[in-house]
């Protein structure tokens, strides 16, 4: 990202104004212009987006490496023992085939379960979303504009409105119950979002790359294989996890379409963990932590990549 | 930048790429390209969407097969019922609540962020966290910072000598509504403070010493030159919290199953316990579509009121 150059003389200005006035405008250069906080009170509200955004975290992360009695006590202890056990009885589950009797043996196999179902559904967004995103950025045919439109204004439509006739006509194919469903439905409400962003991605590559390409001999296909796709790989990135994350975050059409235990997915999985009477806040936080695990760190190694991947398909929005 | 080809592709749309005489016509290939995917669109997302429409229009037995024809019925039937007009409210209000708390909190926050100050990439790191986490970690994790016996909110206001006795959270709606609402505005203002940040960068810095220059104080040159440069970040905020307000489903589900009473019974915990517990799928269909009206007439004055330029005013 550009920084601001704070720094950037205003010569053009000051050369037009009286001496007196520009000698004022420039004592004040220092203080920056406009709309920025600076000084202790950017420092406070910094401060306070850290306590915002991290403390939640830290009140989990806390009580996940306690014990039970500590995680009882009234008043609470603010301070850890780095007791592990919460997590080893969650992980336990990697080496054992014993079927689950608890709400933490159905973490792992909802992890694994969740795992399949989100790369699925982010391949499948990929491939078709990459190759349709090229082809209303780049070919002149009936619908090149109305088309994407229509698929940035599915958006809007809630989710809710499709679970009724994917619960029905899943269960009349026999197919609740199957990770499979579950794939179908979240390719519905992540595909023509990933199919928008595609096009304004691939409309930010200079069209002349394309007629390079096919001047030196390539087809249509090669020339997006080969040359195109390449440089698109910021945005493949960005779509592929996206759905990703949606997929794995997902919990409405989780819980609806899948009710097997075997095919339970993450989220159903970490929402059978609030149980207010077994009060074990413990398994409780160490098992969301975990669950939420894949998402946190991909999203922290590619922030970049997400935030700007968005902000291209905003523009255009 | 790369935002400028956009306007220069799009001006050169009009220039076809070079083809030879062997290839197959472009309309032809553009539709071999875009089939995958518009027709998984239209299988998966379109058809449902009218069969849902088709459903509220029917009345349907418990395993979803279509019966009669009712017109209206179904939609009448909503509309009338008791929980209706309070559940619309309260999502508005819910809804509300998050819209104008995210995009108040993001802009502050984006503004401590734009200057550039040690720390500033860690910052921007820890800030997509809140965002990359689901619904349902929201729910467990507000559950226990509000849990009412050991929970450590209780526990730091007791320390702190704020309150005398522990308070219990989730007994009244209202509480209980703010308290849901502010895990949804968490989930979504340091993604939106991103956005903010991002779109700060683009305000002209000589329109802000112009504006000094003028005479402008600080409150009046954020009015003037930022808001409006930034102001179609804005509507993508608005748009984002509306959405995401609406959703709200799992924190109810797990939190309060829509009580006490039915005072955190949103649109969307409405439709989902009169289709999923109650198994009046027309009816619930009807709930869903009429949440989809008002989110779309939502989005649609949001986009009225904030989408207009200067510029286009005066042509």
């Amino acid at each position: 990202m550009t920084d601001f150059r704070v720094d950037d003389p205003p010569r053009v200005l000051e050369r037009r104004l009286p001496r007196r006035v520009a000698a004022r405008v420039s004592r004040q250069r220092p203080r920056a212009f406009a709309s920025r906080a600076s000084g202790p009170a950017a420092w406070l509200l910094r401060g306070l987006l850290a306590l915002y955004v991290l403390a939640p975290f830290y009140f989990l992360f806390l009580v996940s490496i306690q014990t039970r009695a500590e995680s009882l006590s009234v008043p609470p202890e603010w301070f850890p023992s780095l007791d592990f056990s919460n997590y080893t009885a969650v992980l336990s589950r990697i080496f054992s085939d014993a079927p689950a009797t608890t709400a933490a043996d159905l973490i792992w196999p909802g992890i694994r379960n969740s795992a399949v179902v989100a790369i699925a559904v982010a391949v499948v967004n990929l491939v078709t979303g990459a190759t349709a995103g090229y082809a209303f950025a780049r070919f002149r045919f009936p619908g090149r504009r109305v088309i994407p439109l229509a698929m940035l204004g599915s958006q809007m439509v809630p989710s809710f409105v499709l679970i009724i006739p994917y619960y029905v006509v899943l269960r009349n194919l026999g197919l609740t119950n199957s990770r499979w469903g579950v794939v179908v439905a979240l390719l519905s409400i992540t595909l023509p979002f990933t199919v928008w962003l595609m096009r304004a991605y691939f409309e930010n590559i200079p069209v002349e790359l394309d007629r390079a390409a096919r001047i030196d001999g390539c087809t249509r296909t090669s020339a997006f294989l080969r040359v195109i796709l390449p440089l698109a790989r910021p945005g493949l990135i960005s779509i592929g996890l996206f759905a990703f994350m949606i997929a794995w975050n997902d919990f409405l059409f989780s819980i609806i379409l899948v009710s097997d235990q075997e095919q339970i997915l993450v989220q159903p999985a970490i929402a059978g963990l609030y149980n207010v009477r077994e009060q074990s806040f413990g398994i409780m936080a160490a098992g969301s932590l975990l669950a939420a695990m894949p998402t946190m760190v991909l999203a922290l190694i590619t922030q970049r990549y997400l935030v700007r991947g968005l902000l291209a398909g905003a523009k255009k929005g | 930048m790369v935002d400028d080809n956009t306007a220069l592709n799009r001006r050169r749309a009009g220039a076809r790429l070079p083809w030879t005489n062997n290839e197959a016509p472009e309309w032809l290939t553009a539709y071999a390209y875009a089939l995958p995917a518009l027709g998984l669109t239209i299988l998966l997302f379109a058809y449902p969407l009218a069969h849902s429409l088709w459903m509220s229009l029917h009345s349907v037995d418990l395993a979803g097969r279509l019966q009669d024809f009712v017109g209206l019925d179904n939609y009448v039937t909503v509309l009338t019922d008791d929980l209706f007009l309070p559940a619309l409210w309260r999502t508005v209000r819910f809804s509300l609540a998050i819209i104008v708390g995210t995009v108040l909190l993001s802009i502050m926050f984006a503004l401590s962020l734009n200057d550039p100050f040690p720390g500033r990439a860690v910052f921007r790191s820890i800030m997509i966290l809140p965002w990359s986490v689901s619904q349902v970690m929201l729910a467990l994790t507000f559950g226990w910072i509000f849990n009412s016996t050991y929970g450590p909110l209780n526990g730091l206001l007791l320390e702190w000598g704020l309150v005398t006795d522990y308070r219990s959270w989730f007994a009244d709606g209202t509480t209980v509504l703010n308290i849901l609402s502010f895990a949804v505005a968490w989930n979504l203002v340091p993604f939106a403070t991103l956005l903010f940040t991002g779109a700060l960068q683009t305000v002209p810095d000589d329109l802000h010493k112009a504006a000094r220059i003028d005479g402008a104080g600080a409150v009046a040159r954020f009015l003037y030159v930022t808001l409006p440069a930034i102001k179609d970040t804005v509507l993508v905020v608005i748009v984002l919290a509306t959405l995401n307000a609406f959703l709200t489903f799992a924190p109810i589900m797990i939190l309060t199953g829509g009580g006490p009473g039915s005072d955190t019974t949103l649109l969307s915990w409405w439709g989902y316990e009169v289709g999923f517990r109650k198994f009046r799928l027309g009816e619930a269909a009807a709930i869903f579509y009429l949440m989809t009206v008002v989110l779309a007439a939502i989005a649609i004055a949001t986009v009225i009121v904030l989408g207009r330029r200067p510029q286009d005013a005066q042509t």
